[in-house]
């Protein structure tokens, strides 16, 4: 008697409930949705997304409009968190240097991404001279001090947000292509892989069909903990005064008024508020990060 | 039948070993050295020897899935590669002739991509070969799927979803889906237990039957190709050391490395007693092969003719190739 | 007549799960006498490394415990004792061998001291007699040239001498018990020949009882006195040796034998048994082995047989027999 097949066999092995498949990201997105902390970091970037976008609804004042009439004002009904040197109201530009130092974070990471994974790819999954001379270019990257990079440029072309996110997107990418090429290195020789060539696809298909997707797990927790970088560098940029010009209002910039002695001691308004919602920002985005590497773990599966 | 599917003639592979720190290629490891052999469309063609002897690089050679380092290969009339002339196919024609050699692996765990779905899996390459696309193409992997055993409904479903027996069906159905002439095996049985094996086994005999395939069927477990090949080769530290058909091997074997491989063969039962020949020392290192014959540092046999000269390889009659000098 | 070394009573082993708990042993007995081989048989799923390791109280923490249940080893209940009294007993009464040598071993310590590792904790051996006492190990374990291998990596080793390391790891201390989990699985067939042979010596030699635990009949054959298959965390089918070969009864015991390849004949249809082993938090009610099971009754998907004594030296659990 030969195989009796699955067909015919009415006793179910696995769970029928559903006839869908639960892929590899549901599953991870379970187990994230059970660690509380990175739920909670979840929770607080959601918040301080919505308010980026719908800051026009949260705020009374106009971000730019100066009142020599009222600067430096405590924290009052009004003015829930003052105003500043020039009498704008400091939430209302705290609120909008969200949208800043969100997008910063978020585009710059974009562009290291994209680049840093393309190259990575590539050069670990073709291998020989491409590999090595794409890992020479990432090497001279590597030397490259950012703030001194970030402050040269700054010099030259006069601060500017686009010039910052290049800047940032192009000295980070090199760090990702590293880790993208590492898991392309042990990727390639897997058999899933070799069946794929075996079917006839070609290198480009096979690299971006099956590697790339499966290097997704530590690009996207990498991409995540950059976003934190990206906010980190922006509010050390601007405090420098390299980075966001005035009017538009960064937590960056807007920390840099700490840098008079006066305001770091009487005017306390101006430089906690950004100081927290970078200490906020961070943390959260660390937490949600640190979970979703847990949840991404390849030994997901019993 | 009868007519050649397959003709393999004096295959290398060997891989450059790099030392230094320039990377200078010190020296290679030689792991398919000489590999000459033949198969009949409609057989079944065994390879079989212990690990590090070079059989799944011979097999995914053939494939011209690694790139060979001198020999040639014929399949199906047509040239795949002539290293010493300088002849390889071309690109196109190559990826044409895919379809019609596929091959299934040994790990059922990851030969099958944890992030697609088995449909999409099984119609990968029909949609590469522009044989089908999209609801065309899901219905032919849920008429694959019932094929090999399986439910059709799995076509949504994730490979981490099953277990390794019904992963391998997968990946025979995936191999299926081209429509093949011929399919290389590299130990599809060892990873799963001693009953899923006999389905699997089964299914592909069936498969065969329907299908007038051919393989080539690469293992250890000299029980499992005792009973399902047709023709057995021997390697022993890349190359052939006898090839006979599975009765004239498992009743006359005649090197001495093949008779030490079946009297290490477990008993089948606690009474029967069996006469062991053990072999003395390690298999040799690929990339350090003794001179001479291969196998006279561990063979009970050896002469002193043996350590400097490298035996041919001898019709002893009925097809029956042993590589030795006692012959 | 020989003494009983070690006996297991309905032990029942489960892991904690986001589930709840899941049992993996459910009810195992079976005693081994000095000097003795009993093999456990059984596939993938069917809790045989798990009756290894909760004997060895090694069960992964922290969700694998042992729910109830003796384990007597000389009279003394392994599952009461506390971990220091178990790590006394490790490596020295009762010792382990795995499947993956290479994983088995520490990549960056030598062979020499990883094997007098075990001699300093147990015996307290240093210095010079450690190494000595390491050497002749390695020697019993036909390993040539000791005295360099010792300074040795296991890198450096093929898979068959690492196997013999471990072998001599686990033998330094003349345990009473081996427990050898699926140690030739890994290994190739002339390799698997020369273990299988060094530790019947050694068992002869030392009176040294094995537990051996694979999925292959051919190896029980050559190693085993008695024989236990397991199916789905209990035992289906408990006699000795010849008897499991010569009058199978159990309807799985049947299907392994009738699935080996080595005795079927070319033109042969292969007899297979159906479907496949049930995950654990799907266990059939009943018969575990109702859902695959040729010759299934009605009474056989309700209720689950005992473990009966058939004949002397016989135990089945099937309905065909009660």
């Amino acid at each position: 008697m030969s195989v009796i097949n699955e067909a015919t066999d009415k006793k179910a092995i696995l769970n029928k409930k559903n006839s869908s498949g639960i892929s590899p990201w549901q599953i991870a997105v379970k187990k994230l949705k059970k660690n509380k902390l990175a739920m909670f970091g979840l929770f607080i970037l959601g918040v301080l997304a919505l308010a980026a976008i719908f800051a026009p609804l949260i705020t009374s004042y106009d971000r730019d409009l100066i009142n020599m009439a009222k600067i430096y004002e405590a924290p009052s009904f009004n003015h829930w968190l003052g105003t500043d040197e020039l009498g704008r109201d400091v939430y209302t530009r705290l609120v909008y240097g969200t949208r800043i130092s969100l997008s910063v974070g978020i585009v710059s990471t974009a562009v290291s991404v994209i680049i840093g994974v393309i190259l990575g790819a590539v050069g670990g999954y073709l291998g020989g001279i491409v590999d090595a001379i794409i890992m020479r270019i990432v090497d001279i990257f590597m030397c490259f001090p950012f703030y001194l990079i970030a402050i040269v440029v700054a010099g030259i072309f006069g601060p500017s947000l686009l010039i910052l996110m290049a800047i940032m997107g192009i000295l980070s990418w090199p760090k990702i292509a590293r880790i993208v090429r590492a898991e392309v290195l042990t990727l390639k020789h897997r058999e899933f892989v070799e069946a794929s060539r075996a079917l006839g696809l070609n290198s480009r298909k096979i690299i971006f069909k099956h590697i790339i997707p499966n290097t997704m797990a530590p690009i996207i927790v990498y991409a995540t903990l950059g976003i934190a970088q990206g906010i980190l560098s922006e509010a050390g940029l601007s405090y420098l005064g390299l980075g966001v010009k005035q009017p538009i209002p960064s937590w960056g910039n807007m920390l840099s008024a700490a840098q008079n002695f006066s305001v770091l001691v009487s005017q306390w308004w101006l430089w906690i508020p950004p100081g927290i919602m970078v200490l906020f920002t961070v943390l959260s985005i660390n937490f949600f990060g640190d979970g979703l590497r847990d949840a991404l773990d390849p030994k997901i599966i019993q | 039948m009868g007519e050649l599917i397959l003709e393999v003639k004096n295959l290398k592979k060997y891989f450059p070993i790099y030392s230094g720190i320039l990377s200078k290629v010190t020296g290679a490891v030689k792991a398919v050295n000489d590999v000459s052999f033949n198969i009949k469309k409609g057989e079944i063609f065994g390879l079989v020897g212990e690990s590090g002897c070079g059989k799944s690089t011979t097999g995914r050679t053939i494939l011209n899935l690694l790139n060979p380092t001198s020999g040639s290969v014929v399949f199906d009339k047509k040239l795949l590669f002539d290293v010493e002339a300088n002849k390889f196919i071309d690109h196109k024609e190559m990826r044409n002739l895919r379809r019609d050699m596929q091959i299934i692996f040994q790990d059922p765990g990851s030969c099958l991509d944890p992030r697609m779905t088995i449909g999409q899996i099984i119609s990968e390459g029909l949609i590469e070969h522009k044989i089908a696309k999209g609801k065309e193409a899901i219905g032919k992997s849920k008429e694959l799927l019932e094929l090999c055993g399986l439910r059709s409904e799995y076509v949504t479903r994730y490979p981490h979803e099953f277990s390794g027996g019904q992963r391998q069906r997968i990946a025979i159905a995936r191999a299926l889906a081209l429509t093949p002439k011929f399919i290389v095996g590299d130990e599809p049985l060892a990873a799963l237990d001693v009953s899923i094996q006999a389905q699997v086994l089964t299914l592909l005999q069936d498969l065969k039957e329907k299908f007038g395939l051919t393989y080539l069927f690469i293992s250890h477990d000299l029980g499992a190709v005792k009973y399902f090949c047709d023709r057995i080769g021997v390697m022993y530290l890349g190359s052939f050391v006898e090839q006979a058909s599975s009765e004239e091997l498992f009743s006359n074997p005649l090197h001495p490395y093949t008779k030490s491989l079946l009297s290490a063969i477990p008993v089948s039962t606690p009474k029967e007693k069996k006469k062991r020949i053990i072999l003395m020392g390690d298999v040799p290192s690929p990339a350090n092969p003794p001179n001479g014959c291969k196998f006279h540092t561990r063979c009970p046999n050896v002469m002193s003719i043996c350590k400097e000269i490298d035996p041919e390889m001898n019709d002893m009659g009925d097809n029956h190739l042993v590589c030795c000098h006692l012959y | 007549m020989s003494e009983t070394l070690i006996k297991v009573k309905n032990l029942v082993t489960s892991f904690k799960s986001s589930e709840g708990p899941i049992r993996v042993l459910d009810g195992v007995s079976f005693s081994i006498d000095k000097g003795k081989v009993l093999g456990i048989v059984g596939e993938s799923g069917c809790g045989k490394s798990i009756t290894s390791l909760s004997i060895m109280r090694l069960l992964p923490q922290p969700n694998g415990y042992i729910e109830s249940g003796e384990i007597l080893y000389n009279g003394v209940d392994l599952t009461k004792l506390s971990s220091s009294e178990m790590e006394a007993l490790r490596g020295n009464d009762i010792s382990m061998i795995f499947q993956e040598p290479m994983t088995a071993l520490n990549p960056v310590f030598s062979i020499g001291s990883q094997i007098g590792e075990v001699l300093e904790v147990h015996k307290r051996l240093k210095g010079r007699e450690r190494r000595e006492k390491t050497i002749e190990m390695l020697k019993l374990v036909g390993i040539p040239r000791p005295d360099k291998i010792v300074d040795e990596y296991p890198h450096q080793l093929s898979g068959g001498m690492r196997q013999r390391v471990m072998i001599a790891m686990a033998l330094s201390c003349d345990p009473k018990l081996l427990i050898a989990d699926e140690p030739t699985t890994a290994l190739d067939v002339t390799i698997q020949v020369q273990i299988l042979e060094l530790i019947k010596s050694l068992k002869d030699n030392l009176n040294t009882s094995v537990m051996f635990i694979t999925h292959d009949l051919g190896v029980i054959a050559e190693m085993a006195d008695e024989v236990a298959v397991m199916y789905l965390g209990r035992i289906v089918e408990y006699t000795t040796v010849d008897d499991i070969f010569e009058n199978p009864m159990h309807p799985y015991t049947m299907g392994l034998l009738c699935a080996r390849l080595v005795n079927v004949k070319k033109c042969d249809k292969l007899t297979c048994i159906p479907g496949m082993v049930p995950t654990l938090n799907n266990r059939p009610k009943g018969c575990a082995f109702s859902t695959r099971c040729t010759k299934c009754m009605d009474i056989c998907k309700e209720e689950m047989p005992e473990l009966k004594q058939i004949k002397p030296n016989h135990k089945v659990r099937c309905w065909l027999y009660s």
